[in-house]
């Protein structure tokens, strides 16, 4: 495994957010996370990244747990080897677009000359025109992708994507699915997704729920719409535990209610 | 390589106007070197001629022996300055615990001189005490032709030959140089006595040359040899029956073995003298040199609280607006020890300009104050207000930088530990 998380829970003040978490993702694999708004889904990716502490629990990368590096190993993890794309994108507000790509490859003392790189992915992410303007500048798609652009520069070996077609029009939309899927094939990258976004779901190769701290996994029905009704969108493990620890009636709602709800 | 050197640009681009502005927030620290330099330039000064006012540097066998209630020495005869009386001058010639006895004296005379300088004459009013030309020996070159012959030789204080060139410059002349002026002929006019009183009322005229220039005791007139001045107060009393006033102020004295300073001190004290040795010198300088420290570390320090306040606040500042900023680069990949190095390396760099120029501008203020100071008070032509070199210069450059880096400490510390997921929710 790549990635696990391993029983985290997370408080903040007495709201328990996240409750007994659980999660793995392996190379080449794509993990999407639903859950409603303010459910800790961008919470667990700041644990899982390193940026914030949980109450409890482990996060082993390459079976390594970096909850116990240092300021300096975990700086470097982020730098190289996961690419954040933020859900409010994050940049670099007096820099153009190229300078916020190029950035995170020029924490190195000796950078890398991604230069080239940068004017291939601008041309597959449709932002060559843009590359010389600032954030304030730019579209909430544009600056999308730019984060984007920005995440998978140097290379990591995991993607954490908070939202990250949330602003695009369908076709962007599946540009952007199709560079996962790339980053995935041929870079044989780990991203997790957290998105509403239903054709975003479907290239996941798992697909988890938060709800009311609890990450539960959804199990899909293939391309079979009779079973909606259906509550089998439930990893019995995970409901074993839930009955176990808590009282909480957490209802596992199947895929189509949660987009509903949106 | 290429990517190394876009990695500089841009440093300096991403960093260009917040250093611009972190300097001009720095600009206290400039004061704070600027007064540092002078402070040292004058500390030194006052130290040096505190020490060299009486002899050059008064060793540890050298005493100084004054009338008994005279501050100073007094070269201008007034009414009620105390005298040491010649035949005193006699006895402490006579004992046998020195291997130097230099006694000085003045003259009741009153003196002008008269020096004409590329056409124009110049008369002036000038205080005079006499030495005899053993007090010279290694001291003086040439000092063997100190004695009374015609011309008279005159021993001119060195800054004299500072003013001189100040004036020569005013009229667009090139500057003198010692060599230049030596030989210089100066016609001197001794006048004594009140026009009221015609037969005791004189005047005599004297040729005289510049024999040569000293800083020796610090005397701020010209030093003639001592059996002129007792031929011209003979002259004197041969004309009019009267005495001019010929005395003796101070006596410069080697004791043979300084074990026996206590002693002999003691002895002179007796015999209704004052002696100051290096032990007092020293305590003198010390005082003196207490109240100047008192005074700048007073100034300095609100020098130093100010500049590092405004340091400090105007880092913090950028940290308040910044903060997103630097999360955010720690979000990508910088460590906190490279966002803390970021505010020490910059803080170091500016401390250190503003350290170079604090050394250079606080040297062109001492070079201009010093001609100022030496044109309006003569002292001060002879107190050399120069800033001594390269270790003035690294003290400059590392208290300026080390006083910035402290400041920026605090700031940087908060702007390393900034909350990054909170950051990053923004
Ligand atoms: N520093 C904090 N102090 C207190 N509460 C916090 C803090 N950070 C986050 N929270 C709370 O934790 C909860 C989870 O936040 P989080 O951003 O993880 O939700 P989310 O699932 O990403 O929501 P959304 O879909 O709206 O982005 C929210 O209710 C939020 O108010
Ligand atoms: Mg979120």
């Amino acid at each position: 495994m790549l990635l696990t998380v391993e029983n985290v829970s997370l408080h903040f003040g007495k709201r328990m957010i996240l409750n007994n978490v659980s999660l793995s993702v392996d190379d080449g694999k794509i993990i999407a996370i639903t859950g409603k708004s303010g459910g800790g889904k961008t919470s667990l990716l700041g644990i899982i990244s390193g940026l914030l502490e949980p109450d409890s629990g482990r996060v082993l990368y390459k079976n390594k747990n970096i909850l116990r590096w240092g300021d300096f190993r975990r700086s470097r993890f982020r730098n190289r080897e996961i690419g954040f794309v933020f859900q409010f994108f994050n940049l670099l507000p007096d820099m153009t677009s190229y300078q916020n790509i190029r950035y995170p490859s020029m924490i190195k003392f000796i950078p890398r000359d991604v230069d080239r790189e940068i004017r291939d992915m601008a041309a597959s992410l449709n932002i060559n025109e843009i590359l010389h303007q600032k954030p304030m500048t730019l579209s909430g798609g544009e600056r999308q992708r730019v984060a984007i652009a920005r995440a998978i520069i140097n290379h990591p070996r995991l993607i954490l994507a908070d939202e990250p077609t949330g602003n695009l029009d369908v076709v962007t939309a599946a540009e952007i699915k199709n560079l996962f899927v790339r980053l995935k094939t041929e870079e044989r990258m780990a991203i997790i997704l957290v998105t509403h976004d239903k054709s975003l779901i479907e290239i996941a190769d798992e697909h988890y729920h938060l709800e009311e701290g609890r990450l539960l996994k959804v199990m899909h029905e293939e391309a079979k719409p009779s079973v909606k009704s259906k509550r089998t969108g439930v990893n019995s493990e995970h409901q074993a535990k839930k009955a176990k620890t808590t009282q909480a009636k957490t209802e596992v709602k199947p895929m189509t209610k949660v987009k509903q709800k949106r | 390589m290429n990517s190394f050197l876009y990695k500089l640009y841009f440093i300096i681009k991403d960093n260009f106007v917040n250093i611009l502005r972190s300097f001009i927030s720095s600009f206290g620290i400039l004061f704070l070197i600027l007064f540092f330099v002078i402070y040292l330039a004058i500390k030194d000064s006052v130290i040096s001629y505190m020490g060299g006012a009486l002899l050059d540097n008064l060793a540890s066998d050298e005493i100084v022996i004054l009338p008994k209630n005279a501050k100073t020495v007094e070269y201008v005869k007034r009414p009620g300055v105390p005298s040491i009386p010649s035949y005193t001058v006699k006895q402490v010639s006579g004992m046998s615990d020195f291997v130097e006895v230099n006694p000085v004296s003045r003259t009741g005379f009153n003196i002008r001189i008269k020096g004409e300088l590329l056409g124009k004459s110049k008369t002036i009013f000038i205080p005079v005490c006499g030495v005899d030309r053993k007090f010279l020996k290694g001291r003086v070159p040439g000092w063997k032709s100190f004695y009374n012959r015609h011309p008279v030789p005159i021993i001119v204080p060195k800054f004299t030959i500072d003013i001189m060139n100040n004036y020569l410059s005013m009229d667009g002349f090139p500057a003198l140089t010692e060599k230049d002026l030596i030989g210089f002929p100066v016609e001197m006019k001794f006048v004594t006595g009140k026009k009221n009183t015609p037969q005791y009322y004189k005047e005599y005229f004297y040729e005289g040359q510049v024999h040569s220039f000293t800083d020796l005791m610090s005397f701020t007139g010209l030093i003639l040899p001592t059996d002129f001045l007792i031929f011209s107060a003979e002259q004197y009393r041969k004309d009019t029956g009267r005495t001019v006033g010929m005395e003796y102020v101070v006596i410069y004295a080697k004791v043979k073995d300084s074990d026996n300073l206590p002693s002999v001190v003691n002895k002179l004290k007796k015999m209704g003298l004052r002696v100051e040795s290096q032990k007092d010198i020293v305590e003198k300088t010390r005082k003196t040199m207490n109240l100047v420290n008192g005074v700048f570390f007073a100034i300095m320090s609100v020098f130093f609280i100010v500049s590092v306040i405004s340091i400090f606040n105007s880092y913090l500042t950028i940290v308040y607006i910044r903060s997103q900023k630097f999360s955010l680069k720690r979000v990508l990949g910088f460590s906190k020890l490279q966002i803390l190095l970021s505010f020490i390396v910059e803080a170091a760099f500016i401390g250190a300009v503003y350290g170079v120029v604090g050394y250079f501008g606080g040297n062109w203020i001492l070079g201009y104050a010093g001609d100022i100071l030496a044109k309006w008070i003569p002292v001060f032509g002879s107190i050399k207000l120069q800033s001594s070199g390269a270790d003035v210069f690294i003290m400059c450059v590392g208290i300026s930088s080390s006083v910035c880096m402290v400041s920026a400490l605090f700031p940087a510390l908060f702007a390393s530990n900034i909350n990054l997921f909170n950051a990053v929710r923004k």
